[in-house]
């Protein structure tokens, strides 16, 4: 069987830099500052390489004139407008916060609100199919926890926001913390797989 | 001028997002495909402003940091991972990935161990005992002790429900072992009471957004409007 | 005139003879046109060959006993009975489901395959190799016509030809490996078991041999992680005596759970609809070819929508699930599931695996890989990865374990009829639950009142932040990181500014760094803001922005490690150890974190990348409402591994009541943007609980009248 170099590279960074995080050392304090600061701009390029795709094929719905190209106009323009403005300015810029300020946080900001209502027609929807304990529970604790969350018309109900407090301290971290230590094992299971060579998802 | 302009930016982008509650609209591919662009283009910025120039591209130009294998050995990759298209480099293609991946991974389980299972397992294995020992003396904490065991219970019947290990019996439905299953039916009550704190949690942040632009909108209206 | 050898025993017989005169085995064939199996020449290439033992399975249609002690004898079987029996079985099915004549019957290659033995059964899915075998089962018993094979679907005509290519001369199967469980689910409970729950699990092969290492060598659970990909790479003898034994087994539930007979005509036509995805095009990562508008979910999804409702709003991809994986795959209950919308904005459109790696053709995103690999590989708390490179899965099997895990997934959308549902129905509701939650939230502006209570209680984890900011050294910075979306300013700026003005106020110097290529321009904003009533607060003098750190968690333990190398790409260079910059030779030198984020797996990286390598720096944490759960346990703990913690509007506001907080009187003053907001904020939240609980009071008055519908209908 041959073993491919793509394999050898992931296994022994992977190793290099496991071992680093156990075994202190300046040998591996070096290699492990070099794979890390390498890692970062591997990363950068990727995501880089993302825009320019993007970037291509709206190009391409363009020129081609295919449906919705006038979209594509809208996201080309300003694609470049604000990379012309981040880079000859700076990210911290007034010029760019504006442009986070008044253009991005905006449409992102009313996306959020969309979310609301997706929220509460999927609270309704819930209530509409299914009711068992499971649902009963989920609803019962939402309801506490909104109604101790938010204030209340002219009166202040300490034993409310008490209760709130409660489920949140302690049953519902019981419940996440079940969540976060099988999230943790599963991400440990699946690097490992990557470190030992079982899982290549960089072979596509 | 520029602060009228804004605020009829702002206006007209918020009307134009929330305009997809009554259905897909051209206000709100506009404000969609906008959204996209400005995200990008500002990404792709801040990619060569803070990372590519300073630490790759720039430092090129100074013959001494060639000296530093940190600048040689991300140049190498990228140039295998540009050149993916190029029939002779295609071979080695996939190397910048792998270092990337092997990277992630060996982080990501290094981070996973030390700062969630460890600390998370060291803070369900806490005293279920009332008594508690204080400078002031011995008391009783009937309340923390039964909050301590809520939480291990709770935590532990949380990871039985999704126990990693149901095996396939012939014929039947893969299920959990008999001594699981009760533990199971408990951790759903628990999982069921997160979700609940997580689906109010969301739904507050959701409402505050949607306050920050109903309250900006009202402003703008009230302008307007005498 | 040459006598006929029997294929079988090798004794010669006469020409004429149709069945051998010493083993009884059929020398002739029983479809019309086919040619006798012992005169049966193997092909050139190799790749259709069929091994002798298998070559023998073909006589099988024949209903005498002579074919089943053939297949024991010289393919050595676990045991003639186990072999007969199943056969048998499937003789008996075939006749209970077409009367065909017995001469009708065709040719054996059609009910097995002619590459059947040479393809590796471990990394089929058991569901998907029962499907695989049950239409040549079915077609056994029908005439060999030539127009069959083309009236039979293109999944099996993509499997005859896959077959005929890979078919080795002389392997016998692979070894076997258990079947998939349940989709690897964590299993739900009684009461939301909908009635075709079984169906998900599929007929499940009986666990063959054991991968390297077996048990007791290696921990179940890291034998439970071994994937099967050295199956196809080691052969087996051809006598493996497991091979039928799989065989059996499958066919065992080939029969059972898998019966054409027992599918209901929902599955059916569920099968019917399900013919789309088999579009080998998704399942390669072509993208697909129409152009169309980004549904909203696709714009929700990666910066909006918390992990959780998108986890319950997007299946798990099982159908490329790894046979023989120990390792499941966490799923929320099905009663939370049933929060995702039949045909809504967020209804899942796709696998989320070939997300991750297909090129968005359509839209804005058109062109975007998925999702980005250092974003997506750095992060923690996703599943496992299900990799269908791994997997020699037929696109036709992937397509039918889809329709098994959409069944199963959603047992309501099955449930109705298309013809029942109204399309009308969510924009309508949409806009009315809008107009609700605008007209509640603009009343306080509007009539400039202001009845709401300000928090009674302050959280304890809000004062110990209070008391860690109160403590700050003025010669050290502290680290302020800025990890949030924009969609979360509104909420998040309002407890940071509170925050800040503390800082402020104190008058530590601040340093501010984002993994986020925003989060420069929104930590600009807030000090911005900050500044107004805090003009000493200067770039470069108390106020040090470090900028964008790349690659997530990577990026972080870099800068753990070393913040000035992360930051500027080189050694710091020598004389820069006086005033802020110092600070930067080690992480160490920060006197607190604090950081700002919405979603908890930024918080959890810091944790684990930074806290974990500098855990004498304290970390306090401004976390949304929608974080609070999953980041709390950090918190609750004898060792807590954030210190403190502000959580979103209400903890925003309790903040701002804490830094005006008038001592002679116990009131609140100055009013901060929290404070601005929380009259809308609580009326916001009412219209939303009595939304919900007019549509639960619907649900009930629904049911009963369902109820008693049924009951006078009875």
């Amino acid at each position: 069987m041959r073993i491919k170099a793509s394999v050898i590279v992931a296994i022994l960074t992977g190793a290099i830099m496991l071992l680093g995080y156990f075994l202190p050392g300046a040998f591996f304090a070096s290699v492990r500052d070099v794979m890390l600061r390498s890692g970062m701009i591997i990363g950068t390029v990727a995501l880089l390489l993302g825009v320019g795709n993007l970037l291509q094929v709206h190009l391409r719905k363009i020129r081609e004139q295919r449906p919705g190209h006038l979209y594509s106009i809208f996201m080309v323009i300003s694609l470049f407008s604000v990379f012309a403005v981040v880079v000859l300015f700076g990210p911290a810029h007034p010029y760019s916060v504006w442009v986070v300020s008044e253009i991005q946080r905006p449409l992102e900001i009313g996306l959020m609100g969309l979310l609301a209502v997706v929220l509460l027609l999927a609270g309704v929807r819930l209530l509409f199919r299914r009711q068992a304990l499971g649902t009963l529970v989920f609803f019962l604790t939402a309801f506490l926890v909104l109604l101790g969350t938010a204030p209340l018309p002219f009166i202040s109900l300490p034993f409310l926001e008490g209760l709130r407090n409660w489920i949140v301290q302690v049953p519902t971290v019981a419940g996440a913390r079940g969540i976060l230590l099988g999230v943790a094992l599963g991400a440990t299971a699946t690097g490992l797989r990557v470190l030992l060579g079982f899982d290549q998802p960089y072979e596509r | 001028m520029s602060d009228v302009a804004a605020a009829a930016l702002g206006f007209f982008l918020t009307v134009a997002i929330l305009s997809y509650v009554l259905g897909d609209n051209v206000l709100f591919r506009i404000a969609a495909h906008l959204l996209i662009g400005v995200t990008a283009g500002y990404l792709a910025a801040v990619a060569w402003q803070s990372v590519l120039w300073p630490q790759l591209f720039g430092r090129m130009l100074n013959l001494m940091a060639w000296l530093d294998p940190a600048l040689w050995i991300p140049l190498i990759l990228v140039l295998l991972m540009i050149g993916r298209s190029t029939p002779r480099l295609s071979v080695l293609s996939s190397v910048p990935m792998a270092f990337l991946v092997g990277l992630a991974a060996a982080v990501a389980v290094g981070g996973a161990l030390t700062g969630t299972l460890i600390p998370q397992v060291a803070a369900t294995a806490v005293s279920l005992s009332p008594v508690r020992q204080s400078s002031g003396g011995v008391f009783f904490d009937l309340e923390g002790a039964l909050s301590n065991l809520i939480i291990l219970v709770g935590t532990v019947t949380t990871l039985a429900y999704f126990h990693f290990g149901a095996r396939p019996r012939a014929g039947e439905a893969p299920a959990r072992p008999l001594w699981v299953a009760p533990f199971a039916r408990v951790g759903e009550i628990f999982l069921a009471v997160a979700f609940g704190a997580l689906y109010a949690g969301a739904l507050t942040a959701s409402l505050t957004a949607l306050i920050d632009r109903v309250v900006f909108v009202q402003q703008i209206l009230g302008r307007l409007l005498p | 005139m040459a006598d006929v050898r029997c294929p079988m025993c090798g004794k010669p017989n006469a020409e004429e003879a149709e069945t051998c005169l010493y083993c009884q085995a059929r020398l002739k064939p029983v479809g019309p046109g086919a040619e006798p199996l012992g005169a049966a020449e193997p092909s050139a290439a190799g790749g259709d060959t069929v091994p002798d033992w298998l070559s023998r399975l073909r006589d099988q249609g024949s209903p005498t006993p002579g074919g089943t002690r053939e297949l024991s004898g010289e393919a050595e079987a676990p045991s003639d009975q186990e072999a007969s029996d199943w056969l048998s079985r499937i003789r008996t099915r075939a006749d209970d489901e077409s009367p065909a004549p017995s001469g009708s019957t065709s040719p054996a290659e059609d009910v097995f395959g002619r590459g059947k033995p040479a393809e590796p059964s471990g990394p089929v899915p058991a569901f998907a190799s029962s499907a695989e075998e049950k239409p040549p089962a079915s077609a056994a018993t029908t005439p060999a016509e030539p127009a069959s094979e083309e009236d039979e679907p293109e999944w099996l005509k993509r499997l005859r030809a896959r077959r005929a290519v890979e078919g080795t001369p002389g392997a016998a199967p692979g070894p076997s490996f258990p079947a998939p469980q349940a989709t690897g689910e964590g299993l739900p409970p009684d009461w939301m078991h909908a009635p075709h729950e079984d169906l998900a699990t599929g007929p499940t092969a009986a666990p063959g041999p054991q991968l390297a290492g077996g048990e007791g060598i290696v921990p179940s659970w890291l034998s439970d992680v071994q994937p099967p990909a050295p199956a196809p790479i080691e052969p087996v003898p051809p006598s493996a005596p497991a091979a039928p034994a799989a065989f059996a087994s499958e066919d065992d539930e080939l029969r059972g759970a898998y019966s054409e007979k027992e599918i209901p005509d929902w599955l059916v036509s569920a099968r019917e609809e399900a013919a789309a995805p088999v579009d080998v095009a998704g399942l390669a990562g072509v993208p697909a070819a129409p152009i169309e508008t980004p549904p909203l979910e696709e714009l929700l999804a990666p910066g909006v929508l918390p992990e959780w409702l998108t986890a319950g709003s997007s299946p798990t991809p099982p159908p490329i699930e790894v046979p023989g994986e120990g390792l499941e795959q966490a799923v929320l209950p099905p009663w939370l599931r049933a929060m995702r919308p039949v045909e809504g904005p967020l209804a899942p459109k796709g696998e989320p695996g070939e997300a991750e790696e297909r090129v968005e053709s359509a839209g804005p995103l058109a062109g975007l890989r998925g999702v980005l690999p250092p974003k997506f590989e750095a992060e923690v708390g996703r599943h496992p990865p299900v990799l269908p490179s791994l997997l020699d899965i037929q696109p036709a099997h992937a397509a039918h374990a889809e329709l098994l895990q959409r069944i199963v997934s959603t047992p309501e959308s099955r449930a109705v009829p298309r013809a029942r549902r109204r399309p009308q129905a969510r924009p309508w509701g949409g806009l009315a639950v809008l107009v609700i939650l605008v007209a509640a939230m603009m009343v306080p502006g509007a009539t400039g009142t202001s009845v709401f209570a300000r928090p009674s209680v302050i959280a304890v984890e809000t004062l110990q932040t209070a008391n860690l900011i109160n403590s700050l050294p003025r010669d050290r910075p502290l680290l302020l990181a800025v990890d949030y979306d924009a969609a979360a300013s509104a909420e998040l700026e309002a407890a940071a500014l509170a925050v800040l003005d503390h800082v402020m106020t104190v008058g530590a110097p601040i340093a501010s760094v984002s993994t986020r290529p925003v989060g420069a321009a929104l930590a600009e904003r807030l000090m911005t803001r900050t500044r107004a009533a805090h003009p000493q607060y200067q770039s470069g003098i108390n106020y040090l922005p470090l900028g964008y750190l790349p690659a997530g968690p990577i990026g972080l333990r870099a800068f753990a490690a070393n913040p000035w190398q992360a930051i500027f790409g080189q050694s710091a260079p020598e004389g820069w150890d006086a005033g802020m910059v110092a600070a930067l030779h080690a992480s160490s030198n920060f006197s607190a974190i604090l950081v700002v984020v919405s979603d908890p797996a930024a918080l959890q990286s810091w944790i684990e990348q930074v806290h974990t390598a500098v855990p004498s720096v304290p970390l306090v944490a401004i976390v949304s409402a929608a974080a609070e759960p999953l980041t709390r346990p950090y918190y609750e703990s004898a060792f807590p591994s954030v210190q403190g913690m502000v959580v979103g509007l209400a903890g925003a506001e309790a903040y701002e009541c804490l830094n005006a907080l008038d001592p002679a009187s116990g009131r609140c003053g100055r009013l901060g943007v929290a404070d601005s907001m929380w009259d809308s904020f609580g009326m916001a939240v009412l219209a939303a609980v009595l939304i919900l609980l007019v549509g639960g009071l619907a649900s009930v008055i629904r049911r009963g009248v369902i109820s008693m519908r049924r009951t006078s209908h009875e």
